[in-house]
């Protein structure tokens, strides 16, 4: 059917299959990517944590799983009710405090956490150890009809999730009270008030459901790539550089961003194989195009008082 | 009396009297204690870090989380110039300076049409990249002589003294690079450049509305914060006998850490420079030799302190012992800052 | 040749016509006016001229050049001056140090001059602080030189913003609600203050208030806006009768009533 092209590397069946590949861990970086919006447009804060919670999420869920044997649902649900825990904690005990201050400062609390959710991560369970990741879905594959491609159950479930969760998202922020809530915080917190908004709940719900939704990526992830504190933690670069596509704001903007990224750091691994860091390179060129190519537009994604 | 106390606080002979006799301690200390040598130079390289955020961050109010990268670019060129090119630390120093201070400018670009979220996140993404695959790849072998990396920076000789294997001569020198610096710095920031930085922290529209090229200062202030931290990576280089620059100690957590330790004594100020590095040697030795704290533990309570800081005291630790000098001082003359008015967290 | 013309100039902020085809003059030495009601376009119309935003269409012209070419900061060497609704002061920074960022914006010395404390530096320093104290003392806010400019009170502080205003050598102040805030003494003491500023810097002013006691006494001629656009020009006492201007402050009144956001 399909004829290799003359191009080494460049089969049409390598293309599609490391596309595949791009678009399920895409997938992942846009679900912490959704969640890092969502909880910049609600609470206008950036959390650069994001990683990081998802990351200590994940290792709980490793260690109900696989240290103490649990099934792997129960570990999972492990992850997400300590993302929400964390997300809460943040939120309420370290962001809070500094309303009004200028966004450094909030800033430097979100690194600050990332710095010792790794750090005690790493006391817990071992910076370079290895891990075995928790799995929902097999690892088996199947084939594409007609194409000379094999794409895992698990990368599939990892694309139905995401779509499903964003589109979630995207409808409990359009349909339901809450969502109206929460959109009415994210424009102005004062006028919110006014209406009877109770700014400080849904300011912590948003970070809650963002936190989920790192806790989320990170266990779905961990198959994929190397099961380290720091590993996963820097999950959070292709997070903001998908919310950068996003400009910030825009839900599905940040889906389609993230998507394209995890396809274009996955493409030059044709050519280069794995050499060291090269989707790092990836990332930062798409990071640098975005920007460039936004440079005319004010940056109304910045909070206004 | 209140009056005259004013002056004396408001004035910058104030700061004389605390830079004096630092800088007196400091001249001693080094003969002093010689199995602190070491780390008391590592103290000023630091301190050099902190002061370069001092520089973007306090000044100017850009958010950089790639210091360290910075440094490490100023070490492996400084380090190549010695080792592979045969050129005296003298002529290369300048160099790996300018050329940090180049690639502060490249990554200030991108600062001029973004505001600070969008700006910590090149700068982050600059630490990664460089941590990931600059720093490591054969593509960039020609600078970091990856895998092997440099080795053989010999120390410079001055009027015919030898700096290499002599720890006090190479505390001497990192000490007056250091002191160097902050003087730099002090007369930056108490002339034009240092308002006109000042300005831009508290008012962009103001700014440009009041004739300041935004474009020009932020670059300035991205090159000359990183041409200090090029100094610090300059002195890195030789800093080991066997002049060696791996590029472990410039990986992103690194520029994550210094910015936390940067927050934490107070970016605002300059003094805090020095607090910040001796605060980055001395703490890790202080919880693991004299608190008994394990080792992986330290980092942990750098963090947890930097969060419970910025909640709490805003101004970092010098900021707080200035505003209580103050108001012990000047009986209540100036105002203590209201909370939330804009207060230094950052 | 006026000093300031502009033509067309239209903006539109979404859904919302913002300015549309606003024209006027401003001749050396006048005061104009600029009055409406809330959300007619007035700050709209500064940030147009000051370079803060670009409009959709239309030109500005200032002293004969065009300044759809030239950048915020251009723009005031040229000799554009503004102060701001709701105050845009260096806070941190004191009221002294505030009226010397233009001047060092306008001044020659690099940062290595600076840093190394060279002569020169020492000099232009001197020079700077010199002019910035004279307008301290013009404007009587030297005893507070030395002060936090958010330290001070909000007349204080819109005294620091004109002070600054002009150390940029302005030849058109913009003067953004500069009676907002003030009680009935310290308006009429910035009544009194403007013939004198422009006597002694010789500078013209396009003022924007909502006091009319401020507007009528210190402007020669005024420009009404509504909705983006100008309704009624006029001098003072005739805009005053202006029954076109009444209805649409009163329409302010019955808008405010429906809840239509200004």
């Amino acid at each position: 059917m399909h004829e290799a092209l003359a191009l080494g590397n460049f089969t049409v069946g390598n293309i599609l299959s490391y596309t595949a590949a791009g678009i399920a861990t895409g997938c992942l970086y846009a679900l912490a990517a959704l969640g890092l919006v969502f909880i910049f447009r609600v609470s206008g804060v950036l959390n650069f944590g994001q990683g990081a919670v998802g990351m200590f999420a994940t290792f709980c869920a490793y260690q109900v799983s696989i240290q103490w044997g649990a099934p792997a649902v129960l570990g999972v649900l492990a992850a997400l009710v300590v993302g929400a825990a964390l997300g809460y904690v943040i939120e309420r005990f370290t962001i809070r405090p500094l309303e009004g201050k200028p966004t450094v400062a909030k800033v430097i609390v979100t690194v600050g956490w990332l710095l010792a959710l790794q750090q005690v991560a790493g006391i817990i369970w071992g910076n370079n150890a290895y891990h075995q990741a928790v799995r929902l879905v097999s690892k088996a594959g199947f084939n594409l009809p007609g194409i000379d491609v094999v794409i895992g159950y698990d990368q599939l479930a990892v694309i139905i999730i995401t779509v499903v969760l964003a589109l979630g998202l995207a409808a409990l922020l359009r349909y339901t009270t809450i969502g109206l809530q929460m959109r009415a915080v994210a424009d102005s917190p004062s006028t919110g008030k006014l209406w009877g908004v109770r700014v400080n709940r849904i300011t912590s719900l948003s970070w809650m459901t963002g936190s989920v939704m790192a806790a989320i990526a990170g266990v779905l992830i961990t198959p994929f790539i190397n099961f380290t504190p720091t590993a996963l933690t820097i999950i959070v670069i292709h997070a903001l550089a998908a919310a950068l596509i996003g400009n910030l704001v825009s839900l599905p903007l940040t889906l389609v961003g993230g998507i394209v990224l995890g396809v274009v750091e996955n493409l030059p691994r044709i050519p280069f194989g794995s050499v060291g860091g090269i989707d790092s390179a990836a990332v930062f060129i798409v990071i640098l195009v975005v920007l460039l190519a936004r440079a005319k537009r004010l940056a109304s994604a910045v909070r206004t008082v | 009396m209140r009056r005259g106390m004013s002056l004396l606080l408001g004035s910058p002979r104030a700061v004389w009297l605390l830079a004096i006799p630092a800088l007196a301690v400091g001249i001693v200390l080094g003969p002093l204690f010689p199995q602190q040598q070491l780390t008391l130079t590592d103290v000023f390289i630091a301190g050099l870090l902190v002061l370069s955020l001092v520089v973007l961050t306090g000044f100017t109010g850009q958010i950089s989380l790639c210091q360290a990268t910075f440094q490490g670019l100023g070490a492996f060129v400084a380090g190549n110039l010695v080792a592979y090119h045969g050129l005296s630390w003298w002529v290369a120093a300048p160099v790996a300076i300018a050329a940090a201070a180049l690639l502060g400018v490249l990554v200030g670009l991108p600062a001029l049409r973004l505001r600070g979220l969008q700006l910590a996140i090149v700068t982050l993404a600059v630490a990664v990249v460089f941590d990931n695959y600059v720093f490591y790849t054969p593509h960039f072998r020609w600078l970091t002589h990856a895998p092997e990396f440099v080795a053989g920076a010999r120390r410079p000789t001055l009027l015919g003294l030898e700096f290499q294997n002599r720890p006090l001569r190479f505390y001497y020198l990192a000490l007056a690079v250091f002191v160097l610096a902050l003087l730099v710095v002090r007369n930056v920031r108490r002339g034009k450049t240092g308002r006109v930085l000042r300005a831009l922290r508290d008012s962009e529209v103001a700014s440009s509305v009041n004739g300041l090229d935004l474009t020009r200062y932020k670059l300035l202030a991205f090159g000359l914060s990183a041409a200090i931290a090029g100094a610090s990576g300059a002195l890195l280089a030789i800093r080991f006998d066997a002049g060696s620059v791996s590029p472990s100690p410039f990986d992103f957590v690194h520029s994550l850490n210094i910015t936390a330790i940067a927050v934490l004594v107070g970016v605002n100020f300059i003094p805090a420079a020095v607090i910040g590095g001796i605060l980055d040697r001395y703490f890790q030795v202080l919880a693991t030799d004299v608190l008994h704290i394990a080792f992986d533990w330290v980092p942990l309570i750098l963090a947890a302190a930097l969060i419970a800081q910025i909640v709490l005291a805003p101004e970092g630790l010098w900021g707080a012992l200035r505003h209580t000098y103050y108001s012990l001082l000047a009986r209540g003359a100036p105002k203590i800052l209201p909370a939330g008015s804009g207060a230094e967290g950052g | 040749m006026a000093l300031l013309e502009v033509r067309d100039v239209s903006i539109r902020f979404g859904g919302v016509q913002a300015l549309d085809r606003v024209s006027f003059d401003l001749n050396r030495g006048e005061v104009l006016g600029l009055i409406g009601p809330n959300g007619a376009g007035k700050t709209t119309l500064f940030n147009c001229i000051s370079g803060v935003i670009a409009p959709d269409s239309g030109s500005m012209r200032f002293r004969g050049r065009d300044l759809s070419r030239m950048k915020t900061h251009q723009r005031s060497m040229l000799g554009i001056a503004r102060t701001f609704q709701n105050l845009q002061l260096f806070g941190r920074m004191t009221v002294q140090e505030n009226l010397m960022v233009p001047l060092d914006a306008r001044a020659h010395r690099g940062v290595v001059a600076d840093a190394l404390h060279l002569p020169r530096a020492r000099t232009e320093e001197r020079k700077a602080l010199e002019k910035a104290r004279a307008i301290l003392h013009f404007l009587g806010l030297l005893p507070h030189a030395g002060t936090p400019a958010w330290d001070l009170s909000v007349g204080q502080q819109r005294r620091v913003e004109l002070g600054r205003a002009l150390c940029n050598k302005p030849q058109l102040l913009l003067l953004d609600e500069p009676a907002a805030g003030l009680d009935a003494a310290e308006t009429a003491e910035l009544a009194a203050l403007l013939p004198r500023i422009q006597e002694r810097f010789g500078v013209s002013i396009l003022l924007v208030d909502h006091d009319m006691a401020l507007v009528m006494q210190a402007c020669h001629y005024l420009y009404v806006l509504d909705f983006g656009r100008l309704i009624a020009q006029g001098r003072p006492e005739q805009v005053r009768e202006n029954e076109q201007v009444i209805a649409a402050y009163l329409g302010e009144q019955g808008r405010k009533r429906e809840g239509v956001k200004l």
